[in-house]
């Protein structure tokens, strides 16, 4: 041990130099994998949604002055149901990846204690229309689905259908379906699960690492004195999906048209392409910070290996007088290998040590997330992993050093 | 003269010698400075102080109810309101503002497309005085119009020359959706950093109003806004019932404060009187300067605060390990050192040297950063991202980048160059 820390101690500079490269290094690689797993999150969360190439979203069809009249975009929804090539249709407050509109609240499942912030999607047929899953207990019914909301809906009796991983939150070790839950304080609507779906994505991607984007849940039937409504169309099997877009543009402006407010023209997304345009942001900071983390690294390597094979170099002679007294070039490989691994490991410390400052020093002042600890030791491993190899070239060149170096000049 | 000359040459040579280093040490502080200053100049953008020399004492009113958390909504009022406060304090600088966008063309002209999202600020007579606006031509309009609502406006040069091709504008009429406005004044350009008085976003905007006019001469224009209580974004029917107009004083002393404070929420209290038997809701009124609004709208989003601190570390880590490859360079000429001292060389000249071959190195870094950052501004912009208007290279980014490769290249430099310095001749030409 004594001969690996003193010559780290006699030349201080090169060693130093690159303990604090591999802190700083450590430091940014921590913190950006943890912005980019965040950035990441959306992209793979599952949405749940079956064949998105069959799926039409028609957003931004925003009423005039007042509200929807829930009986004109009934009229409408018969009239795309009625068009060739077209399974279902829903009328909905709002349907994933449709960002302008957004419905959220708290849930809590009657009895326990566990509070679960949701998003909420009321409209009437979605778990057909979007093709989701079910895990367990049934869909709604037709007369469920006729229900006149008071308002949106939000704040009514009724049935409800959750994903599994609200459920699982909700009802921890128990069936969900046939459970009660309540949303709001004061006067909570209450309403009974009546089934589970594998999968639905919320529309709201934003906020904390410990938000759960697969929480979800709907409400049956259209909500009422809504001025933004999104309507979802599932197109049948054998139908080409846009020639009923095309179909279904036509249909939602000859019966709605006249109510839209001006300037802001309704869209028409397949839902595929509406996904990859709400998630085109997260995908464009995913590249950039992945990116990042690798110029750090590469970086970090380079100037690792710059500098023990300038330290080796300086000390060509002691090694060749080692391996003059006997070292194996094993052993000198061996002694610059674990040489390294003290100085990156010294380095990793500070670094983490630094992230967990920093990191602690931003939650205290603004809204960013807790860095959780997993990601200390990942990024620790990566560094030390990063300085074997940086090492290794240079290390190499020095267990070839022949023992004859030490005899030259005096 | 001939001393730098000799300088640089050696620096050249020295730069030739070790073409690999060179270009290592080239690449990573220009990637340093391009990732630091780009995202830097985003900071800057986003925190620059709109109303330089008046913030402090530019101030807005939020009304949120005792005990609860303090949130941008709760500074926005109904037109009614606002205007009564305004009239019950006339001596003080306070005016009511709304803004948003909408329709806007010269009335003379009904062949003419309209200009959409034109941005309008509607606002009561004193709002000159508040912000700070200043007037070429004509007059402001009056109490007695805000009182009446009367269709009068005072548009910007920009404006009145974009929609009439000329400044002498006075008298003529232009249309906001469908109602006519008759044009009283023209008032120079008034450009602060960030839309401040816009909400939940607005305030990233570049087109500042072009257009002012009373704030009750509103009703009846169709406006798009931003920050507004109601759902729609639609404003035609909604005019009296949504909350989307915010008071704004400017330069109060501690009693004139007092006095708007109180008066303010006397008569929202009265406004929003329940019904009898419910309790009325107990307003905790505050006064915010510019920079606490701003904060509190979180103008800054947390992520770019995220980035700044992670970008000034990446700056430091290629800064580290250029001066670490510099260090081995020099260091690795000990010998010849010793040669050069011995003969003659003074320390200073080999410092210099040193020094100005790091330089030269940051120099060819810095001119590559700027294609960089160039690059690296248009991705951004390309992204969705809410402020990506406000991100412009101009002036002030340019010289930050000559004075942080500057800064750069000497930091890296001159430990180096030092060590290089302190090599003492005789010693060195003994060994190899």
């Amino acid at each position: 041990m004594r001969h690996l820390l003193a010559p780290l101690l006699r030349h201080r500079l090169m060693p130093f130099l690159v303990v604090l490269q591999v802190a700083l290094a450590c430091a940014i690689a921590c913190n950006a994998l943890f912005l980019l797993q965040q950035r990441l999150k959306p992209i793979l969360t599952p949405d749940g949604i079956g064949e998105p190439s069959h799926l039409i979203i028609a957003s931004k069809i925003i009423s005039r002055g007042k509200p929807w009249e829930t009986s004109r975009l009934r009229d409408t929804e018969r009239a795309l149901r009625g068009l060739p090539g077209v399974a279902s249709v829903s009328v909905a407050g709002s349907l994933p990846m449709v960002t302008n509109a957004r419905m959220n609240g708290r849930v809590q499942g009657v009895g326990h204690g566990t509070r679960a912030d949701t998003a909420m999607y009321i409209g009437d047929h979605l778990v057909k229309t979007l093709d989701l899953k079910l895990v367990a207990g049934r869909d709604f019914t037709a007369e469920e689905d006729a229900v006149r909301n008071h308002g949106v809906g939000m704040r009514q009796d009724g049935p409800v259908i959750l994903t599994r991983s609200l459920a699982d939150k909700l009802f921890p070790d128990q069936k969900a379906v046939g459970q009660t839950l309540q949303l709001g304080d004061k006067h909570p609507a209450v309403r009974t699960v009546v089934g589970v779906v594998a999968h639905l994505m919320r529309n709201d991607f934003g906020g904390g690492a410990h938000r759960n984007l697969d929480h979800a849940m709907l409400f049956p039937s259209i909500p009422s004195a809504w001025p933004l409504p999104s309507i979802g169309i599932r197109v049948a099997a054998g139908a080409d999906p846009q020639q009923v877009r095309k179909q279904a543009e036509n249909v939602i402006q000859r019966m709605l048209g006249d109510g839209m407010v001006r300037g802001i023209d309704p869209a028409y997304d397949m839902y595929g392409a509406l996904r990859d345009q709400a998630l085109a942001r997260y995908r464009a900071s995913v590249w950039l910070l992945a990116g990042v983390c690798l110029v750090v690294l590469i970086v970090t390597l380079a100037g690792i290996m710059g500098l023990t094979a300038y330290w080796v170099q300086q000390r060509t002679r002691q090694i060749g007088i080692r391996r003059a007294l006997g070292a194996t070039r094993r052993s000198i490989l061996r002694d610059l290998q674990a040489e390294n691994f003290l100085l990156v490991g010294f380095g990793s410390l500070l670094g983490l040590m630094a992230a967990y400052g920093v990191n602690l020093w931003l939650m205290h002042h603004y809204e960013l997330p807790r860095l959780p600890w997993s990601y200390l030791p990942v990024g620790a491993v990566l560094l030390l992993v990063l300085g074997q190899l940086a090492v290794l070239s240079p290390a190499l060149r020095a267990a070839r050093v022949p023992p004859v170096v030490a005899t030259r000049s005096v | 003269m001939a001393k730098a000359c000799y300088a640089l040459h050696l620096a050249w040579r020295g730069m030739r010698r070790h073409p690999r280093t060179s270009v290592m040490v080239v690449a990573v502080m220009a990637l340093g400075l391009a990732a630091c200053m780009s995202v830097l100049a985003i900071f800057h953008a986003l925190t620059a102080d709109p109303v330089p020399g008046r913030s402090g004492q530019t101030q807005t009113i939020i009304f949120p109810a005792k005990g609860q958390k303090l949130e941008s909504i709760e500074a926005l009022m109904p037109v009614g309101p606002v205007q009564q406060v305004v009239d019950r304090l006339p001596d003080l600088p306070v005016a009511a503002v709304a803004s948003g966008t909408t329709r806007v063309r010269p009335s003379s002209d009904p062949s003419r497309k309209s200009e959409s999202d034109t941005a309008v600020m509607f606002a009561t007579a004193r709002i000159p005085k508040v912000f700070g606006i200043s007037l070429l031509r004509g007059h402001w309009w009056t109490a007695a119009d805000d009182r009446n609502g009367a269709p009068v406006a005072v548009i910007g040069i920009d404006t009145a020359r974009r929609l009439f091709g000329t400044d002498d504008v006075l008298g003529k009429s232009i249309r906001l959706d469908k109602k006519r406005f008759r044009v009283i004044g023209v008032h120079a350009a008034w450009r602060p950093a960030l839309k401040f008085y816009s909400q939940r976003g607005g305030q990233y905007a570049r087109d500042m109003a072009g257009v002012m006019v009373p704030l009750l001469s509103g009703d009846g224009v169709d406006v798009q806004m931003y920050g507004m209580s109601c759902p729609l974004s639609q404003l035609t029917d909604k005019w009296k019932q949504c909350r989307f107009s915010q008071l704004w004083s400017y330069g109060l002393d501690a009693g004139q404060r007092q006095r708007f404070l109180s008066v303010a929420t006397q008569v929202v209290q009265g406004f929003y009187k329940p019904p009898p038997g419910v309790t009325p809701i107990a307003y905790q009124s505050r006064l915010l300067n510019v920079r606490e609004w701003l904060i509190l709208q979180h103008t800054v989003p947390d992520s770019v605060r995220a980035y700044v601190w992670v970008a000034l570390a990446f700056l430091a880590l290629c800064l580290l390990n250029a001066a670490g490859v510099l260090a081995a360079r020099f260091l690795r000429r000990g010998a010849e050192l010793g040669v050069r001292r011995a003969l003659g060389a003074s320390r200073r000249d080999v410092f210099v040297q040193h020094l100005i071959e790091s330089g030269s190195l940051s120099m060819v870094a810095g001119v590559i950063a700027l294609p960089l950052m160039l690059g690296a501004f248009s991705l951004m912009r390309a992204q969705n991202i809410p402020y990506g208007d406000l991100i412009r290279f101009n002036v002030s980014t340019f010289l930050a980048l000559c004075v942080a490769t500057l800064v750069t290249g000497l930091a890296v430099g001159v430990y180096p160059a030092w060590r290089a310095a302190v090599v003492p001749p005789a010693l060195q030409v003994k060994q190899n």
